[in-house]
């Protein structure tokens, strides 16, 4: 805002308002928010260390929350989320193999696993490549939109 | 193989007949000899980039499958086995009518090309029956990936011109074919004009706006309502009686104790006898 001399910045997308204004705190839950409307994907890298805000003019601001680390991630591992409510499963039947256990390397088209919801079978892929580290749901069980499913350590 | 082959100019021409030529455009038809599974190939060229519309269909799959991975079983030459590929623009959330809409579809043009059919009946969750035994599975698949917008497939096999005598055994008292009520050898090619036809005309509306009529449509086709059944899912066991098809086609199932459970998933719906 300083390099373009502006002192107001107002920008909607889908219902959500981001507003910064110069001496005023940062809202970072709306960036939050707008960040996660502007990308559609389906992953969530775990979140690299935020720049500290640039000291206000006037008065001290309250410094911006310290990003929480989500689910423990270890730099460079990724969530698998899922994108729809319903069940998960890990096999394409109940007698079949699992689509991936620990330890398998995926790629982006990998398909991971099948979260169904009213006899529609999504199919869920990688979307990266990389190794699975961890499978956080149990097959069968009910998952909401952004549960995350896998935890994928990128390659 | 019983009957005329698969013809893809066949079902263009007889789409344009009943839709027009701007409508019937929307559909591409693609006809393989043999292949795995259409649900398969129709999602790999959607992920391809292959527009909304194409249909895969097989005079033979080596690998067809029903819901949750069980076997689909068709005699080469005979039935319809085809997979449309869709690009819904709606949320994913409502893309569980698609199984619905499709069973809709067929017992549409069911009614249309036979009318002195008996009225064909929807299974829930994924089954039409025509006269207490199963004509025809769906089975919906959709594919996410990262970043791309995801696509569905619509599977349908339909029992067209078999005979029962060519199911396997245990098949012989639950299945049915269009031949051994109609008596005759049917035009496939026609026939999945005629579904794709009243798809183009249940698609837009039915998913995208008010989900009542079809609800209602839903209700009238149900041939599980007022039976007794026991639904498994996931190692569970839930007996009652299918009650209702809820506002999003979900079944109401009346337990024992008088409460009404939603169910949405289920890996069977056994029934015990008509009440």
């Amino acid at each position: 805002m300083d390099d373009h001399g502006l002192t107001h910045f107002k920008l909607e997308i889908e219902g959500s308002t981001l507003e910064m204004k110069k001496g005023a705190e940062v809202d970072v839950e709306a960036i939050q928010k707008l960040m996660s409307l502007a990308q559609p994907t389906y992953l969530h890298a775990a979140p690299a260390p935020m720049a500290a805000p640039a000291p206000a003019a006037g008065p001290a601001a309250p410094a911006a929350p310290a990003p929480v680390a989500e689910g423990g991630l270890a730099p460079g591992e990724v969530e698998i989320k899922s994108i729809l409510v319903g069940t998960f499963f890990r096999a394409p039947s109940p007698d079949a193999d699992v689509f991936v256990k620990e330890g398998s390397e995926v790629s982006e088209d990998s398909v991971v696993c099948i979260v169904e919801a009213m006899k529609v079978m999504n199919q869920i892929t990688a979307g990266v490549r990389g190794k699975i580290t961890k499978i956080l749901v149990e097959n069968g069980t009910p998952v909401q939109y952004g549960d995350p499913l896998f935890v994928v350590k990128l390659a | 193989m019983h009957g005329g082959a698969l013809d893809a100019l066949a079902i263009r021409s007889a789409l344009t007949d009943r839709l027009g030529p701007r409508l019937a455009g929307r559909f591409e038809p693609r006809v393989l000899a043999v292949t795995c599974s259409t649900n398969d190939d129709a999602l790999a060229l959607g992920h391809g980039g292959a527009s909304e519309g194409t249909v895969v269909l097989a005079e033979h799959q080596t690998a067809g499958r029903g819901r949750r991975g069980d076997a689909w079983v068709s005699p080469p030459g005979t039935n319809l086995l085809f997979s449309l590929l869709l690009q819904p623009t709606v949320g994913l959330a409502t893309w569980t009518r698609l199984p619905h809409l499709a069973g809709l579809a067929v017992c549409r043009a069911l009614e249309s090309q036979f009318p002195a059919l008996t009225e064909p009946h929807l299974k829930w969750p994924n089954d039409l029956y025509l006269d207490d035994r199963k004509l025809a599975g769906i089975l919906v698949e959709s594919r996410s990936t990262g970043g791309r917008p995801p696509c569905a497939v619509v599977g349908i096999g339909l029992n067209v011109n078999g005979l029962p005598a060519e199911f396997p055994e245990d098949l012989r008292p639950i299945a049915t074919t269009l031949r051994e009520h109609t008596g005759h050898l049917i035009d496939r090619n026609t026939l999945v004009a005629a579904i794709l036809a009243e798809w183009a005309a249940l698609y837009p509306t039915g998913l995208c706006s008010d989900f009542a009529p079809v609800r209602d449509e839903l209700r009238r086709r149900s041939w599980l309502i007022g039976r007794e059944i026991v639904v498994l899912a996931n190692g569970n066991e839930l007996a009652g009686r299918a009650h209702d098809i809820g506002p999003e086609g979900e079944l109401h199932l009346l337990t024992p104790g008088g409460a009404i459970e939603t169910i949405r998933s289920a890996d069977r719906v056994i029934w015990r006898t008509v009440r």
